[in-house]
């Protein structure tokens, strides 16, 4: 997943560069009643339904070819998954059968492979963005890209009567090749789901999001201003943005450990996508540095998806096959407007020269809308409000989890008091018990061990450890009861 | 994706090479941009005025004038082709060349390529007879023919008024033996673009004899400072773009005509020094 502003402003790029080609690849089918439909579907832009031929012998397909194309699923629907491919398609090697996964696996030891595909709405907004690794675009239960129809108040500005599908594919092999891409996309219809809004992150400046790291370790970040050549600043997050964070996802490059979100304003850690590669990988080595949440002491080692072996190396060329979805916690999740958030990039690169094109890039999902429960247009979890006047402030409850419009528990599965732990309506020896149990220990993302948030209650913007600010939070309300 | 294209292939040395500090620690022969990677591994700075990258082809020719004087223990590098640096750029305290650098793929510029028969080579050619210092052979390349040495050819003795005379691919002024890799060197000496092209004394056949004789000192003359002629028998001189001045002219007419063009360029740089 990628920065949607990068990603508009690359697939920009493509139009103003390349004609609108032909709509090409299967039109999807009209919206079915309360149903969720998968489907799989080809692009190419030549006439055969292929891309390319893409030269070998040193050369590259470096174009960015954009086609318009019809939305994944006829609006209204919305979208819950998304799950790239390149294979090959009427390729002039015969062993490369249709329909074959191309990603250097290929008879040519240095075969072809994807750099990136991109999917835009009308409105040159993100739709979808993969690199190599071929991150699958799911949302959270619930919760989907809703596709309006074009001129309704869903897509006032009719985004959706067209999308551009554009890539970038590397052969740096010696043999032809010809290849498309394939998308196999789960949509809903009938249903009414959350909708969710993006906010793109990008260590770098450049239309196409690279920049440069130095040999060895380095953690490049952007930073409030005059950040280097080709480095972004911070990212102040609009009122349009804040929410809760409840996905998302990262992009390296071969040698790269994570890409993480901070947030500078609330000290906090957003999102640490972690890199995966085949374990023995060349790619694959340690942070020299002690980690922190932001900076894992390594990528993953995993079992390695074959496609991503590249012949020829040793150690062996297992190339980056994987990022890792956000670990978010209650507190790093919450976005304010307002709030600073930096991006940090890791990479160990000992390749034995400096990488010039390096990325670094999040793409972080939220709600449309998020719960505001005195709607003053400030969401929950940054609003210091307390609107059903219990004690503990809107923000204070939507990191401990309880109702910020609701004082007392209905049942004992109903959180909302703060101090009542056990939603039993009354603040009591119970609720401390099960504080001192756990007392000093931190909350998620810290750990394990660590403490459920329900038991943080306390300061009114929680810190990250259950101690004596939360006991002396339910002692003040010691034997205090409420009334639903 | 891959941040490296073709992934990074580390080559290996092949044959034996002359003994020398300096030495190729990497080749990548299918990356954007391809890339070698050079280490002074002595203990003592390490001027490379009139060394070369040489790869497999009588025009794949990097004039390394342009580093300067190498530190003991310092990394520098040269990146090739697609993506390859514009200009010279610093990475974390250490420098990179551009050699025949483009925004644009061009296949053709690249010099490496994992075919295996390509190979990139350090080359002493600061006097004769040019030593092979170092050599690295791109991924599958099994064997990497020895160095050839440049044909002596007759030359007009440099020019009292006219230290530079002679040229060099890179655009600089000759001096090499007094830069270093510093920022203010580095930001004078970008023009590194130039393999094939620029060294009108190479093919014009000037230079040998005043590169030998000069080898001690600043170097002046064809392959020294720039390309050279590699071929034994009368083989294609390595100037490429710029034959073509050396057919028109003669070979005696451009070897003056390149000394006049430098005169004039001094005397318009010197009226320009005194505004």
């Amino acid at each position: 997943m990628k920065r949607i502003a990068v990603l508009a402003a690359m697939t920009g790029a493509f139009l103003l560069v390349f004609a609108v080609g032909d709509r090409s690849g299967l039109q999807p089918t009209p919206p079915a009643e309360a149903a969720e439909t998968t489907v799989t579907l080809f692009y190419g832009n030549q006439p055969d339904g292929s891309i390319g031929p893409i030269a070998g012998g040193g050369g590259a397909d470096e174009n960015l070819l954009s086609l318009a194309i019809p939305p994944f699923c006829a609006p209204p629907c919305y979208i819950t998954s998304i799950v790239p491919d390149l294979v090959y398609w009427k390729d002039p090697n015969p062993a490369l059968t249709d329909g074959m996964i191309a990603n250097y696996n290929g008879a040519d030891p240095q075969g072809i492979w994807l750099h990136h595909d991109a999917v835009a709405d009308g409105c040159l907004q993100t739709v979808f963005l993969a690199g190599n690794e071929r991150t699958v675009y799911q949302s959270p239960a619930g919760y989907g890209r809703l596709l309006g129809v074009p001129g309704s108040p869903d897509d006032p500005n009719s985004c959706n009567f067209q999308w551009f599908v554009g890539w970038h594919i590397h052969n740096s092999g010696n043999a032809d090749h010809k290849v498309r891409l394939k998308f196999t996309v789960t949509y809903e219809t009938g249903v009414t789901l959350n909708k969710l809004k993006g906010i793109g992150l990008n260590v770098a400046t450049a239309v196409d999001a690279e920049y440069a790291i130095p040999t060895g370790y380095s953690d490049t970040h952007t930073c409030p201003s005059n950040c280097g050549t080709g480095i972004n600043t911070d990212h102040v997050v609009t009122a349009a943005e804040q929410g809760r964070v409840i996905a998302g996802g990262g992009h390296v490059h071969d040698w790269g450990i994570a890409v993480s979100v901070q947030n500078v304003t609330r000290n906090e850690w957003v999102c640490t996508s972690i890199g995966g590669y085949g374990t023995g990988s060349r790619y694959l080595q340690p942070n020299p540095n002690p980690p922190d949440p932001g900076h894992p002491a390594s990528a993953n080692a995993q079992t390695l998806i074959p496609g991503y072996h590249q012949p020829g190396f040793t150690p062996p060329a297992e190339h980056i096959q994987n990022m890792s979805l956000c670990n978010l916690s209650a507190r790093g999740s919450i976005v304010c407007t307002g709030d600073v958030l930096r991006v940090h990039a890791s990479y160990i690169n000992l390749s034995g020269g400096p990488i010039l094109d390096a990325m670094g890039i999040v793409s972080l999902a939220l709600p449309v809308n998020p719960p505001d429960a005195d709607g003053d247009g400030v969401w929950d979890g940054c609003d210091t409000s307390d609107t059903d006047l219990d004690g503990y402030q809107d923000r204070t409850e939507a990191v401990v989890g309880t109702q910020a419009n609701d004082n007392c528990a209905d049942n004992s599965s109903d959180p909302a008091w703060p101090p009542d732990i056990n939603n039993d309506r009354f603040t009591d020896i119970t609720d401390i018990a099960a504080l001192t149990g756990v007392f000093g220990l931190p909350v998620p993302p810290a750990g394990p061990p660590s403490a459920p948030d329900r038991y943080n209650v306390a300061p009114l913007q929680v810190d990250g450890f259950v101690d004596i600010t939360d006991i002396s939070s339910l002692t003040g309300r010691f034997g205090l009861g409420c009334t639903p | 994706m891959a941040a490296i294209a073709g992934g990074v292939a580390l080559g290996y040395a092949l044959t034996a090479t002359a003994a020398s500090d300096l030495q190729i620690t990497l080749v990548d022969c299918g990356g954007h941009p391809r890339r070698i990677a050079i280490q002074n591994k002595g203990d003592a700075p390490q001027n490379l005025a009139g060394w070369k990258l040489m790869s497999d082809k009588p025009n794949e020719v990097f004039d390394l004038g342009v580093v300067g004087t190498v530190g003991p223990g310092v990394n520098f590098y040269v990146y090739n082709g697609h993506k390859a640096p514009l200009t010279p750029l610093q990475i974390g305290g250490e420098w990179i060349y551009g050699w025949n650098p483009s925004e644009i793929l061009d296949p053709s510029l690249f010099v490496l390529n994992d075919d295996g028969t390509d190979f990139i080579r350090l080359v002493d050619a600061s006097q004769l007879p040019w030593r092979d210092v170092s050599r690295l052979g791109c991924l599958g390349t099994t064997e990497i023919p020895p160095l050839e040495q440049p044909t002596p050819t007759a030359t007009p003795p440099p020019s009292n008024t006219d230290p530079g005379a002679g040229g060099n691919t890179g655009g600089t002024n000759g001096d090499q033996s007094t830069t270093t890799q510093s920022d203010a060197a580095q930001s004078t000496g970008a023009s590194q673009n130039a393999p094939a092209s620029g060294n009108a004394a190479a093919s014009t056949g000037a230079g040998t004899a005043a590169q030998a004789a000069n080898a001690s000192g600043q170097l002046v003359g064809g392959p020294a400072s720039g390309v050279g002629v590699l071929s034994s028998g009368g083989g294609p001189p390595l100037a490429g773009h710029l034959l073509p001045l050396g057919l028109l002219s003669g070979i005696a007419g451009a070897a003056l005509m390149l000394m006049a063009v430098r005169t004039l360029r001094r005397a318009l740089r010197r009226s320009q020094d005194g505004l």
